[in-house]
């Protein structure tokens, strides 16, 4: 990864009363700054150094810009830096009620004139109640679009009440239970190897950070993900074959696709096996 | 542009599972098309039920 100049269009919409500060995955040891749960070391000029000490004790985005101006550092400088603290899951944000709705009409009229902000990453150290946390995060517009569609569905009178909950629960549930399910067949691989790992969600995107692992170690950890999904899924299918319910078992086929899916080679875990492969084969 | 911070090469800060979401998203999405489509074409309150027929290929939606 080159140098962190190409890191602006990470940064999310910050206000000047936004609260920031450093995540505690992170510690600044100067010139270096360690993520210490990946094991890196990215190298911080001096100027850097200044503001990332401001953010590991906590600040104002316009408390921040004050110190970079005193320090005679660019606003565009700060927001790169700042993007990158982003992307990398070492920013965290607290903003007043009052702030949201002002970034609301912001990212409104950025929305009507073509101006987009990254959202904010979500990084916290991996547990089952975290991991289901991120997923929830991850998956809100998938959350919020099934409770309308239902709702409108039983309101329209296409489905009665009960069989609206029913089909909303079951296949809201189990769709999320297999994502949970996925990513925990990756963690409890991980723990198993006295690996720590991170959950890291940005906008619907959701995933595990760990350290390099050694080929072997990065298979399974790979490989589990898919196989625990996909194990639900054919129970999901077993159901459905035994009640005799093509729904279920038309809707856990496709999940499971989805699952299996995600070892091919140009995406997902099939992309981490492929370079786990090639790291090997080039050692 | 002198940036502040140089990356560590060794670590990649991707995210990979955005795919199943983005499909579930989708999918969700057409039922709500579906749904509208029959309120639209039966009425508000109108509709039966609908499916997809995949050996035909089309959606059908029954009215009242």
């Amino acid at each position: 990864m080159p140098l962190a100049a190409q890191f602006t269009s990470q940064c999310p919409l910050l206000l000047e009363s936004d609260y920031l500060s450093l995540s505690s995955a992170f510690r600044l040891r100067p010139p270096l700054l360690y993520d210490t749960t990946v094991g890196a070391a990215h190298h911080i000029s001096a100027p850097g150094e200044v503001l990332i000490q401001v953010l590991q004790t906590g600040t104002t985005y316009g408390d921040l810009l004050v110190t970079a101006e005193q320090n005679k550092l660019l606003t565009s400088i700060v927001v790169d830096m700042l993007g990158f603290l982003n992307l990398a899951g070492a920013l965290s944000r607290r903003r007043g009620f009052g702030g949201w709705y002002i970034a609301l009409r912001l990212t409104v009229v950025g929305w009507l004139s073509g101006v987009r902000f990254a959202p904010l990453t979500w990084r916290r150290a991996g547990t089952h109640s975290t991991l289901l946390i991120g997923l929830l995060r991850a998956s809100w517009p998938v959350q919020v679009m099934s409770v309308g569609v239902c709702t409108l569905a039983v309101a329209s009178n296409l489905l009665p009440v009960h069989t609206g909950l029913i089909l909303l629960v079951a296949s809201l549930g189990f769709f999320l239970a297999s994502v949970y399910i996925h990513e925990l067949g990756h963690m409890l691989i991980l723990r198993r190897q006295n690996v720590r790992s991170d959950v890291l969600c940005r906008g619907l995107r959701l995933g595990l950070l760990h350290h390099r692992l050694g080929t072997s170690q990065e298979i399974q950890s790979a490989v589990m993900g898919p196989v625990a999904g996909t194990l639900l899924c054919l129970a999901g299918i077993s159901c459905g074959q035994v009640l005799h319910q093509t729904l279920i078992t038309a809707s856990s086929c496709a999940v499971m696709l989805i699952h299996v899916g995600s070892l091919l080679p140009w995406y997902g875990d099939g992309a981490s096996i492929r370079y786990a492969l090639r790291k090997k084969g080039e050692a | 542009m002198q940036s502040l911070i140089t990356v560590d090469q060794a670590v990649d800060y991707s995210m990979k599972e955005v795919g199943p979401i983005i499909i579930a998203l989708a999918f969700v999405i057409a039922v709500g098309g579906m749904t509208v489509a029959a309120i639209i074409l039966c009425g508000w309150r109108g509709a039966k039920s609908m499916g997809v027929n995949l050996t035909q290929k089309r959606v059908e939606i029954v009215c009242r």
